[in-house]
């Protein structure tokens, strides 16, 4: 499961806690994820204000507790596998969830949390 | 340092993870601690010093290097086709020696230079006929082949009202493998790639190049669709050996529907109201085309690691793999298959 235990933090930015305290619980109900998917975050989350969310996003990245790393959706919408750290090594094509090519410059590049290394 | 053997280097650079050819230095080191070194700054130093430096010692033989080469490109990261003989005669000739002969008259085993590293220019051309270590009823067909074709760089020219396209050549190695996995399953194995008509073309390849000793209309697609129906309905008793994350079903009207889960490491069964639909469709005759399924680490170590496939990619009888394996882990899908198609 990714890391949930951001009391440092949350000491070091105490306007953040309320929204960090969030994306914990936001991460401990969702243990099959293996990382934090903006869109699907803010979709879920409730009363929270967006640059809050944005800036303990940031945060969260800054202080090495996570990596952020560029994702594709696929045409149905999901995240394509394969993640990657610039998004210009994003390839012409990608396969989607059932192995089939699609053209990635037709897609959404997505902005994603996921572990630090 | 022989030509083939520069060959052999490029091979595990393109094909091997800095785990694999670490674990290849450290067996070596065992019994020769002088010859070999294992630490290394990046790939490049690791495979083109200390594999250089090992192979030029003898610290490591070619042969250890080849069976690195074999493990990775031959597991994995491909299309798998399943295929069962059509009848008992057929069944009983698929011997290593019957279909050695059938390939290459009498004596190939003397005739024959197998394993060979060596890529053909252009075409295709045997590399490797064996038995697996331990499995002497099973048998091993390698094809090496070199494909250039015409890729599209997508830039554009506009020249007196007419659009031209640039393409440019790329060249492309093709690994090709026929397994003989008894009693009763013949596997061709095709690399990935981005073509359907290329895995096709392949496909037919591997039948044409395997047919003076192996027929096409002597074997049946083995249809996968009993295993992807079981591996659903039987997920809660199974939840330590496999979950699954996206799947396609086709109910008796030709409707289709697909189910993907969120995450890309997501458990589709983790959401209620999917695992009710899908197994609601099921129950209605619907029929499992596509499912993703992720096979988990073994206690014995076998798969020996989280092993991603996707059953029914085109074909029935057709399974992806995502990624490069051991022939133990591949092979232990194929057994799985075997126990949940019954």
């Amino acid at each position: 499961m990714l890391p949930t235990n951001f009391d440092s933090l949350t000491a070091e930015r105490p306007d953040l806690a309320a929204t960090l305290r969030q994306v914990a619980g936001w991460i401990r109900q969702h243990p099959d994820w293996n990382l934090i998917d903006p869109r699907e975050l803010a979709r879920t989350v409730k009363n929270v204000d967006a640059w809050a969310l944005a800036s303990a996003l940031h945060l969260l990245v800054e202080k090495g507790l996570f990596r952020q790393v560029y994702m594709v959706t696929t045409p149905s919408g999901v995240l394509a596998d394969g993640e990657f750290e610039d998004p210009r090594q994003i390839p012409e094509t990608l396969p989607d969830r059932f192995n089939r090519t699609f053209e990635t410059a037709e897609s959404d590049i997505i902005a994603v949390l996921t572990a630090p290394r | 340092m022989k030509k083939s053997d520069e060959k052999l280097l490029s091979l595990v650079d393109a094909l091997c993870t800095i785990d694999q050819v670490k674990e290849l230095l450290r067996l070596a080191k065992e019994r020769n601690p002088k010859e070999v070194r294992i630490t290394a700054k990046t790939k490049s130093d690791l495979i083109q010093r200390n594999l250089r430096e090992a192979l030029d010692s003898g610290g490591i033989g070619p042969d250890k290097v080849y069976d690195l080469i074999r493990e990775s490109e031959e597991n994995g990261n491909q299309h798998i086709f399943y295929f069962k003989p059509r009848l008992k005669p057929t069944r009983d000739s698929m011997t290593l020696e019957k279909v050695g002969e059938g390939l290459w008259g009498k004596g190939w085993a003397d005739k024959t230079k197998f394993p060979t590293a060596n890529t053909p220019n252009n075409g295709y051309d045997y590399a490797d006929f064996r038995s697996p270590d331990g499995k002497p009823n099973h048998w091993v067909l390698k094809i090496y082949g070199q494909l250039t074709y015409e890729h599209y760089t997508g830039k554009d020219f506009k020249e007196e009202g007419k659009v031209y396209k640039e393409f440019e050549p790329q060249e492309l190695r093709v690994v090709l493998l026929a397994r003989w996995n008894p009693p009763d399953v013949l596997e061709m194995r095709v690399q990935r790639d981005e073509s359907r008509r290329r895995i096709t073309a392949w496909l037919d390849k591997l039948w044409t190049m395997l047919g003076p000793a192996v027929k096409r209309s002597d074997f049946d697609p083995w249809n996968l669709k009993i295993a992807r129906k079981r591996l659903i309905e039987e997920e809660d008793k199974y939840s330590s050996v496999y979950n699954f994350r996206d799947t396609r079903l086709l109910d008796p009207h030709s409707t289709r529907a697909s189910f993907e889960a969120n995450a890309t490491a997501g458990y589709l069964f983790s959401s209620v109201e999917a695992k009710e639909a899908i197994r609601g469709l099921l129950d209605a005759n619907s029929e499992c085309t596509h499912l993703s399924v992720t096979w988990a680490p073994g206690k014995d170590g076998i798969p020996s690691a989280e092993l991603r496939t996707l059953l029914g990619e085109r074909e029935p009888n057709e399974i992806v793999i995502f990624g490069h394996f051991k022939a133990g882990d591949v092979d232990y899908v194929t057994d799985k298959l075997r126990f949940f198609n019954r």
